[in-house]
């Protein structure tokens, strides 16, 4: 029995060394750092929402001495549903475990399966323990019975260990009958990309209780039954759970008494498949030898078949997008990035149910959004990760950026476009509209699918990925970044969002559809969405275009001609070059630049709701407000800290006349973009009153009825204008950021990207009620970052920001 | 980018008959503080075997990169055939560039891999079909043309790669490594095909760590040490240089000059041979 022992002991020792593995996957690089970071603030107002939902629930329970535990079995029920499938795709996905050939002639099979299967469940336990605790402890809080949390935990370790290991029998199963059956095999092919969208659904479906839907998922309590009854380990010592009698017992007992002997399972089958003479995936490329190329063979003289890939049809680009439908369409997998849409599909689902009549309104929404989402998520996310070292040949090759981006966009518009326009003839029958409004509908669905498809390819062209993924059949294949995707579904909601909103309020507003107003609308609302998209596809094509061994040492963002001074400088916005600390500690004082002002802006509202005056604690606050800020953050941090010349950030004395003629330009721009801008929108949505102002950039607006209070505003405004917010903002916007994300980015995706972060910013400072003046500081965001990319000093856009804002 | 037009038949015609095949003045490339490539100078002439020789990490796939305009050095300039490396639409048309690991879409096969090439570089369909099928049989991939990348050797991988690189006729043909990993019979088509090239005038710079395959091809060599280029010559007068004063291994010779010396001077003796 001393091999037991021994294997037990080097399992153990496998199990730590795999954690220490994965945790410096997760989290050994800065950037890896700072995408968690990232995500973690991305979803903390999720987690703080799902908290107070998990709150509420317990006050509902405690006040009303019980729980629908049903619901909650069946939730249970499939979220161990869902955790044994995923845990048995990833033994399939994996083959044999990597290092095999060292872990497995060190060390016996059993020692291998033990490390692994602890390294797994740690996982797996880990992974769903975070949410549990939030949510029980919510709970828990919420019902007052502290030691709900304590036996959630409790009961919770015993389960998914168990679902951890049936999972991996499972997944062994399935690997040793695709080993043996070759028409698994095939079935596979699909099979793999229908379970991962049937288990997205289920998650989905396990979700939806916590949102308040739970009426179609009642037919599920028989099957949930051992679940309500091991609920009764969970609220032990509450009212709430079932009583611990024998049932709960024996599933209970079952549950840990499965582990063992799962365990036990695994361990036989272990070698079977790990000594095989083959893996599923070479068995399956061995299968698919004789299945070779496609479309439009040609005999050549010597009798063999010379096949055109991509198929020669049409001008080039459509081939392009036709050789992508052929390689995606033979790794499935890659379509994974559809996955968002299962959600949405779902969701649909749900409402529909509850309300059939509205089924035709809901499908031609859902089809509208999905052929928006598809023609862009699908080939557009991460282009130049996918084609990889075939980027080289591509560049070396006369073919240009232009044709290989076109051909991205157009291969996601051959589905999404006929879909979109499919949904949106069925919502408009089902909204009974014109003829002529149907058309107008249809044609900015079409629009839409353009804009979006170029979003999508701009921003995968930005946020590469080439995380390669190892797929069940053995090719690599390098999925879209995460931030890529979630960029994107924003980009795709918003648009949707904004134009549908659009039509809809146009359609509501009982203007006929040949009034001018419509069609202006239609149009402006056309021209944005394209210069979207256009925007997006620029992006892209100057990526495509760039060096493929281009570091981040190279001045700017493309090919340089030989000989150039490569010193690195960060006394010009030209082409500045911030060296790591420096761009740490801009963003240290970004940071802090926006939290300070917000709890000014709150400070402001509270003590001084009248808005400017003559009030000397009033001026206190101003004169504080620009020693903290201006000074010392903005001033003594840039040039002190970070070490700037913001001097010449600022100034160029050979340019001074034009920045002062280019600043009064920017005014007239500022303010064209500020009156237009809140016009449409008070014109377009007449709900939304901009409810005042307040926050830390104030327009001049009249609030004490006297002359000379209108010219103390006045005057206070500009000082407040000028020193304060102008300056600020500019540096640390137009500055610092924009210079940031230009030397990473190029110029375009700075200055919208800057654009977008300042609105971002000022999300603290009006009141929700105000949003529409987001846009309105987006657009001055945008005009600002332009005036500095294009005088390369701040200057003219200070006397912009400054003199309107 | 707009596009260069794309040759009507498959003659190539150099824009100089006397312009040097590769030429480099001054080529820098620093990473930061570390210096990759310094001040490499080169004059290679059409139609020779150039074997750039080194130990791990001396800057020879930067070198490469760089000549084959994949990567913009921070100082210097070269031409390939009299064209300035600045004018990528034109140079890159006399380039073939195949990098140590090929460039392949794993999913598709030999045929389909070549036949997307040849539409990169805009050929027309039937020109492209029998160039693919000429150099398939020259490599004996003809029956393994219809398998999938994925299941192909390294071997094969390589000669797709070899043949992909040299679809659009280029005059210059940039090879990384192209024969590790080859079994021996594999290597040997490989080199006969290089040998064959050389006939028609192709221009070959080769970066390699199999001397016995330098000392078979090359009419000259490079050996690039930290950066520098620490000796040039013809594999005979390397040999020559060891200092043991008889007719010695290349082996020897790549040792000594590669040894860790403070400075190496570039023998003035040692120019390429024309």
């Amino acid at each position: 029995m001393s091999t037991l022992g021994r294997d037990m002991r080097h399992g153990l020792g496998i199990a730590w060394i795999e954690f220490r593995r994965s945790v410096r996957k997760s989290f050994g690089t800065r950037k890896r750092q700072l995408t968690v970071l990232g995500f973690l603030a991305l979803f903390s107002p999720l987690v703080v929402f799902w908290g107070r939902i998990a709150y509420s629930a317990g006050q509902d329970a405690s006040g009303q001495g019980s729980l629908p535990l049903d619901v909650l079995g069946i939730q249970v029920t499939l979220l161990v549903l869902v955790f044994v499938v995923m845990g048995a795709l990833r033994v399939v996905q994996q083959g044999r475990p990597e290092g095999a050939e060292l872990l497995l002639t060190a060390t016996s099979p059993r020692a291998v399966l033990v490390g692994l299967a602890i390294h797994s469940t740690i996982q797996l336990v880990g992974f769903v323990l975070l949410p549990t605790l939030l949510f029980a402890g919510g709970f828990a809080l919420g019902a007052g019975m502290p030691s709900v949390l304590l036996t959630t935990v409790l009961a919770v370790l015993p389960l998914f260990t168990a679902v951890s290991i049936l999972g991996t029998v499972v997944g062994q199963l399935v690997v040793l009958g695709l080993l043996e059956s070759r028409v698994l095999r095939t079935a596979s092919r699909v099979l793999g990309l229908v379970l991962l969208l049937v288990l997205m659904a289920l998650s989905y479906a396990a979700m939806a209780p916590v949102m308040g839907v739970s009426e179609p998922l009642a037919p599920l309590a028989i099957v949930a039954l051992p679940a309500i009854q091991y609920l009764a380990f969970v609220f032990v010592g509450t009212p709430f759970g079932p009583a611990l009698d024998a049932g709960a017992f024996l599933v209970g007992g079952g549950v840990v008494a499965s582990v063992p002997v799962l365990f036990a399972v695994a361990i036989r089958l272990a070698p079977r498949l790990w000594f095989a003479d083959a893996t599923p995936a070479g068995l399956m490329q061995r299968d698919t030898a004789s299945v070779t190329g496609t479309t439009l063979a040609a005999e050549g003289a010597t009798g063999r078949s010379v096949q055109a890939f991509p198929p020669r049809l049409g001008p080039r680009p459509l081939a392009v997008a036709l050789g992508l439908w052929i390689r995606w369409l033979r790794i499935p997998v890659r379509f994974s990035a559809l996955f968002p849409l299962v959600i949405v599909l779902v969701a649909a689902l749900f409402t529909a149910v509850g309300d059939p009549s509205s089924l035709p309104l809901v499908v031609g929404g859902v089809l509208i959004f999905a052929g928006v989402y598809v023609s862009g998520a699908v080939f557009g996310l991460n282009p130049l990760g996918e084609a990889a070292d075939m980027r080289i040949v591509e560049f070396l090759s006369p073919t240009t950026p232009r044709t290989l981006v076109i051909g991205h966009v157009l291969a996601g518009l051959l589905v999404g476009s006929p879909v979109g326009v499919a949904g949106a003839a069925i919502l408009a029958a089902a909204m009974d509209l014109s003829a002529p409004t149907a058309l107008a509908i249809g044609i900015l669905t079409v629009v839409l699918t353009i804009a979006s498809g170029g979003a999508a390819v701009g921003i995968g062209s930005v946020l590469t990925s080439t995380d390669a993924q190892q797929t069940y059949r053995g090719y690599e294949v390098a999925t879209p970044s995460q931030w890529a995707l979630v960029a994107y579904m924003v980009t795709a909601v918003l648009l949707v969002v904004a134009a549908m909103g659009a039509v809809l309020v146009l359609l509501s507003s009982d203007t006929g559809t040949g009034s001018s107003l419509f069609v202006a609308a239609s149009g402006l609302a056309a021209v944005i969405l394209l210069s979207v998209g256009y925007a997006g596809f620029r992006v892209a094509v100057g990526r495509f275009g760039a060096l493929p061994y281009r570091d981040a040492d190279d001045d700017g963002a493309v090919s340089q001609s030989p000989g150039a001074d490569g010193s690195a400088s960060t006394d010009t916005l030209q082409a500045p070059n911030f060296t790591r600390t420096q761009q740490v500690r801009g963003l240290v004082l970004l940071g802090a630049f926006v939290v300070i002002r917000a709890l000014l802006a709150r400070a402001w509202d509270r003590y001084f709701p009248g808005g400017y005056s003559t009030d000397p604690l009033f001026l206190a606050f101003l004169g504080g407000t620009f020693l903290l800020l201006s000074i010392g953050l903005v001033y003594l941090g840039f040039t002190r800290w970070v070490g700037v010349d913001l001097l010449r950030w600022w100034f160029d004395r050979q340019q001074l006349r034009g920045d002062l003629r280019w600043g009064v330009a920017g005014i007239v721009l500022v303010l064209a973009a500020t009156l237009g801008g809140t016009f449409f929108l008070t014109a377009a949505f007449p709900g939304i009153v901009p409810v005042g102002e307040a926050g830390a950039a104030p327009s001049p607006t009249v609030t004490a009825g006297a002359a000379s209070g209108f010219v103390v505003n006045l005057l206070l405004g500009w000082f407040f204008g000028f020193a304060i917010a102008a300056f600020q903002e500019e540096t640390l916007f137009r500055g610092f950021l924009q210079g940031l994300l230009q030397e990473r980015y190029g110029r375009i995706v700075a200055i919208v990207g800057q654009a977008a972060i300042f609105t971002l910013v000022h999300l603290g400072y009006y009141p929700v009620s105000a949003w529409p003046l987001l846009l309105v500081v987006f657009l001055v965001g945008i005009v600002t970052g332009w005036l500095v990319d294009r005088r390369g000093t701040l200057l003219s856009a200070g006397i912009a920001h400054g003199f309107v804002g | 980018m707009t596009r260069h037009p794309p040759p009507d038949e498959f003659t190539r015609e150099p824009d100089d008959e006397t312009a040097l095949a590769i030429e480099a003045r001054g080529l820098t490339k620093r990473f930061g503080d570390h210096t990759a490539v310094d001040h490499l100078d080169l004059a290679i002439p059409q139609g020779h075997v150039y074997g750039f020789l080194g130990p791990n990490g001396a800057g020879k796939t930067t070198t490469m990169r760089m000549l084959t305009t994949l990567m913009s050095p921070t100082e210097g300039t070269a031409t390939i055939m009299g064209t300035p490396l600045t004018d990528r639409e034109s140079v890159t048309h006399h380039i073939g560039y195949l990098p140590e690991e090929p460039p392949l879409y794993e999913e598709l096969t030999g045929r389909e891999q070549l036949s997307y090439v040849a539409f990169l570089h805009d050929t027309p369909d039937d020109a492209a079909a029998n160039r693919i099928e000429e150099l398939l049989a020259r490599l004996d991939m003809t029956d393994d043309a219809d398998r999938r990348i994925s299941t192909y050797s390294k071997g094969m991988r390589q000669k797709i790669g070899l043949i992909q690189a040299l679809l659009h006729e280029p005059a210059v043909l940039f090879l990384d490594e192209p024969t590790s990993g080859l079994d021996p019979r594999a290597a040997r088509t490989v080199l006969d095909v290089l040998a064959e090239l050389v006939d028609e005038e192709t221009t070959i710079f080769l970066s390699t760590h199999i001397l016995s395959v330098v000392d078979e091809l090359a009419d000259s060599i490079g050996v690039l040490h930290e950066g520098l280029l620490v000796a040039e010559g013809s594999p005979a007068d390397l040999k020559r240089r060891a200092e043991t004063g008889e007719e010695r291994t290349l082996e020897q010779a790549f040792l000594e000059v590669t040894a860790d010396h403070e400075e190496e001077e570039v023998e003035e003796s040692a120019e390429v041979t024309t």
